[in-house]
């Protein structure tokens, strides 16, 4: 006997495309079905699953935020009225320019680092243990719309100060004062608290009411303890630790490098936070004194007030969301498994005409499994398209659609389609050649 | 050698008192570039013994040899590629895949077998030339007439080179003169060295062929 290679006709297909052609071509309207199906089914479960983990990393990454001009903090804190390097300022300002033309930017902050406390203000002691090159690149923080809409869903639209720090792991992440950043939504004089990872001198300012600026930084808290600490500096800096219930925002910045001058886009990571030794219990004394003092006047709010106000107020819409997702993923399970029941007993003639010329039944079962996947990937570069059209109207209501959730969803909808597809094939596998080949 | 060889072939469906035997103790054999007719009436079991011969159907009794090699007990993977490679099947609703293009249909056989597509093209379209339809290749088969579609079908069922050519009533479905046209084929194929099965109730096309085999009631009552 001639020896015949078991292929089958898909692999002779050049495409995915002439795979949902096929499945088109065979299954007619079933296959429009199939994919309108799958194409809810991952809609809905995309959705769920965006929302899901949108609110919770928001919960997580959010980290600080207090309503505004209700707070100024005195202790270990000073100010400095920036008079930095204008020459420097304007190259910035020339970069603000290309940096607006960025999607999602709402606004933008600098700091003209090196002229003011961090390195000219700095004691001797620190000037020389910092690496120089940190002290000649100029910090810009960028706020997203995504992170001020985050803020304003938080704060159910009051004002806010908000101040954020970036992981001082990544060596290249310097200081950014994204709260000035911040500021520029906000009404002119907006006080904010800034936290950086440097600890200003004792005696200085830092008012950053310059032109394109419209904040008054009243305060800055330093989580540089640590290294501060290491070197034996105690300027009395805040630590991050008593602030770490608090809320951070997802924030993109931007960082100009002045060597290339090219801008790196920077997103920030996990929180890092260095207690400052023997002053802990301290400074979260004073903080946690100020901020009962100011819930006693009603005007602030603390933190897990905050959070629980937010999971409380986002609760209804993922146990809704996730219930919709779980009601059309079972009806596209149950629907999937009819269309395609209906479909493979349609195509029953067709099938024993193929077992007649040879055709294995492995194959047949390939040759429906290749097109049940072809529908699955037109069905999902649909609903992929138009999630990521709407992704930033979604991001407003916290909707993260990244491709952690696509994968996420990619997977459950896939595993789920093809579970839905093996009772179809058993039946199909079940059938005699004669059956088929009979139509039966 | 004989090409064909059933010894004792009988072939039950179902179990217990609802048993039905298709075929009882049929014994035969047909030579290579034979054309045989096997006529019989509906239900005396000319289609189960196609079905075995092809492959398509087992034995329950006897054994049945296709080239010198039992048949009986062969996997349904091997079972499918003798059919893909050795037999050639025409059947009387021609058997065409709707979705497909003429071309396209013709050449699923040799997909099946795993020839490049180009090539299967190439082969199909030639096979096409011989039946007369090379200018109907892109035409879907709803677009032929039963004639043109039959001729489809034999193309197909010749497109790998088979050994034999097995037809089931393959002018049952047409009228006398697109009938006396498939026969011409059909002789045509034949002179060219194949080995014809014709299953028919059609005595005028029995009488075309070499041999007749008549079965009634399951048996061969001509061998």
């Amino acid at each position: 006997m001639r020896s015949v290679a078991s292929v089958d006709v898909i692999r002779k297909l050049r495409s995915p495309i002439a795979i949902v052609c096929q499945s088109l071509r065979h299954m007619g309207l079933s296959s429009i079905l199939i994919v309108v199906q799958l194409f809810f089914g991952f809609l809905s479960l995309l959705l769920a699953i965006g929302l899901f983990f949108g609110i919770n990393s928001f919960a997580n990454q959010v980290q600080f935020l207090m309503p505004n001009n209700t707070l100024s903090i005195n202790v270990d804190i000073s100010t400095h009225a920036m008079d930095g390097n204008r020459t420097s300022y304007r190259k910035l300002l020339a970069l603000k320019q290309k940096i607006a033309q960025l999607n999602d930017v709402a606004g933008i902050g600098m700091y003209d680092l090196s002229s003011s406390f961090g390195f000219t203000q700095a004691p001797e002691n620190e000037v020389g243990k910092l690496p120089m090159s940190q002290f000649s690149t100029q910090p810009i923080a960028l706020v997203s719309n995504t992170f001020v809409q985050h803020m304003k869903v938080a704060t159910q639209g009051e004002p806010l100060s908000a101040i954020t720090h970036f992981s001082r792991k990544n060596s290249k992440v310097f200081p950014i004062w994204v709260g000035s950043a911040l500021a520029s939504q906000y009404p002119l004089g907006t006080r904010l608290i800034a936290m950086t990872y440097y600890t200003p001198p004792v005696g200085s300012t830092a008012e950053a009411t310059v032109d394109e600026m419209p904040c008054q930084v009243v305060g800055i808290i330093s989580s540089d303890a640590e290294f501060f600490a290491n070197n034996g500096a105690n300027l009395g800096a805040f630590s991050l630790q008593s602030c770490t219930n608090l809320i951070l925002g997802p924030v993109s910045m931007f960082m100009w490098n002045k060597k290339s001058s090219e801008a790196n886009l920077i997103l920030s990571d996990n929180m890092q936070v260095y207690p400052l030794p023997g002053k802990e219990a301290e400074l979260k004394a004073n903080i946690y004194a100020i901020l009962h003092q100011r819930k006693m006047h009603g005007m602030v709010h603390s933190v897990e007030d905050q959070l629980n106000a937010l999971a409380k107020q986002q609760k209804p819409s993922i146990v809704s969301t996730f219930l919709v997702a779980v009601s059309l993923l079972s009806l596209s399970v149950l629907g999937h498994i009819s269309v395609l029941l209906s479909s493979l007993i349609k195509r029953r003639k067709e099938f024993g005409i193929r077992l007649l010329i040879g055709a294995r039944k492995a194959s047949l079962l390939q040759l429906v499994m290749a097109e049940i996947l072809g529908l699955y990937v037109l069905a999902l570069i649909l609903s992929l398209g138009i999630m990521l059209n709407l992704s930033d109207w979604l991001d407003k209501w916290l909707v993260v659609i990244n491709l952690p959730t696509i994968l996420l969803a990619v997977g459950i909808t896939l595993f789920l389609s093809l579970l839905a597809s093996i009772i179809p094939l058993r039946r199909l596998s079940r059938q005699t050649t004669v059956r088929l080949i009979q139509g039966e | 050698m004989a090409l064909i060889e059933l010894s004792h072939v009988s072939k039950t469906y179902g179990k217990g008192e609802t048993a039905f035997r298709a075929l009882r103790d049929v014994t035969l054999s047909i030579d290579q570039a034979e054309k045989v007719a096997i006529i019989g009436r509906s239900g005396s079991g000319k289609s189960t013994l196609l079905h075995i011969l092809a492959g398509i159907d087992t034995v329950t009794d006897g054994s049945y040899c296709f080239m010198g090699q039992a048949m009986r007990g062969i996997s349904q993977n091997q079972a499918a590629d003798l059919r893909n490679t050795h037999f050639g099947i025409v059947v009387q609703q021609f058997a065409l895949i709707k979705e497909y293009t003429v071309v396209e249909n013709v050449e699923l056989p040799l997909l099946y077998r795993g020839v490049p597509k180009r090539q299967a093209r190439k082969k199909a379209l030639a096979m096409l030339e011989r039946v007369g339809l090379h200018r109907f290749e892109k035409r879907r088969p709803y677009e032929l007439s039963g004639g043109q579609q039959q001729r489809v079908g034999i193309a197909r069922a010749l497109v790998n080179e088979p050994e034999v050519l097995l037809a089931d009533e393959p002018t049952g479905a047409l009228d006398q003169t697109t009938a006396a046209e498939i026969l011409a084929l059909f002789d045509e194929i034949h002179r060219s060295g194949l080995c014809l099965i014709i299953v028919t109730h059609d005595l005028e096309v029995a009488h075309s062929c070499q041999r007749i085999i008549q079965i009634a009631d399951g048996q061969v009552v001509t061998p």
